[in-house]
């Protein structure tokens, strides 16, 4: 492999590991963007008339965030704050209009639903003990010939392709980070879209043989460790 | 108000979420002061300082494209 290849693969693993790191922290993503949005507006206190039309939008955009789901305790409290700030410079009586009187009241709002402590915590006496009854054991078997199944593990497959070809021109080099990541890892879903690709780039007169062989050395991988498990 | 490190890492985030890895290596060394000791942080902003110097190398590497030299006749 020359060094030009090795920087490849490299680039491919890194930018395929950003990019899941970025996918599974979605939510916390969110939310953290429209903690800093919020922070933003706040910031812009000056021109109250601008803050007021863009707090309305992001107050409505958040919404959902008062049913405490999504947001944790330390977050709730931040957004109590800037809020809290943004609320003390509407109440200048140099911006006393309907619209920051509306905002107050939406504000207000905001400050009483938002929870501070988190829901369904379950509160103990002091000497109380909790028994735990354990149910039968089930085992939860996924219907992996079902419709929605199989469209998961292809969205899901798509996803890998957007990570590990970004950047790249040519599909073998993104093949070539997929049967890395088979091996190494014993990376299930690299393994399946490695054998796809392998199967397209056949039917269109490539020479796949090392790559069959890789990807019959990844799968015998998987298994063993499968069976293992 | 957020403190200009946290501010700093959630533009780091969404620029990795867009895929922009330079600006998010910028916002990443702003937030780095605040963040320096988190486990989390420190993961994402070595791997994208370590994937912003491979792309520089890959494209210090690239091929020189060479202009053919034509001779110029001027007459006269």
């Amino acid at each position: 492999m020359t060094r030009t290849e090795s920087l490849s693969a490299l680039e491919g693993l890194l930018e395929s590991f950003l990019n899941r790191a970025v996918d599974q922290n979605e939510t916390r993503l969110s939310i953290l963007s429209g903690l800093n949005r919020l922070d933003d507006i706040a910031r812009r206190g000056q021109e109250v008339s601008g803050m007021t039309e863009e707090l309305g939008d992001w107050l409505a955009e958040h919404v959902n965030w008062l049913d405490g789901k999504e947001i944790q305790t330390a977050d709730a409290g931040r957004i109590k704050e800037i809020l809290g700030n943004i609320s003390e410079e509407l109440q200048s009586p140099a911006h006393q209009t309907k619209e920051t009187q509306k905002i107050q009241i939406e504000i207000g709002r905001w400050q009483s639903k938002l929870l501070l402590e988190p829901k369904n915590e379950p509160v103990l006496a002091p000497g109380q003990k909790i028994v735990l009854h354990r149910g039968p054991e089930s085992t939860e078997e996924t219907d992996t010939g079902s419709i929605s199944v199989f469209t998961k593990q292809l969205n899901s497959l798509m996803g890998l392709w957007e990570g590990v070809s970004h950047g790249r021109k040519h599909v073998l080099s993104a093949l070539d980070d997929l049967l890395k990541s088979a091996y190494l890892q014993r990376n299930q879903e690299a393994l399946l879209l490695s054998g796809f690709i392998i199967y397209y780039l056949r039917q269109n007169g490539y020479l796949v043989e090392p790559y069959v062989k890789r990807l019959k050395a990844a799968e015998s991988l998987i298994k063993k460790s499968q069976e293992n498990a | 108000m957020l403190s200009e490190h946290e501010k700093a890492y959630c533009q780091a985030l969404m620029a990795l979420k867009r895929k922009e890895y330079s600006n998010a290596l910028k916002s990443f060394e702003k937030a780095a002061k605040g963040y320096g000791t988190n486990d989390e942080f420190i993961l994402l902003y070595q791997s994208t300082r370590l994937l912003v110097e491979v792309k520089k190398e890959l494209a210090g590497s690239a091929p020189t494209i060479r202009l053919e030299e034509k001779e110029l006749i001027i007459n006269g």
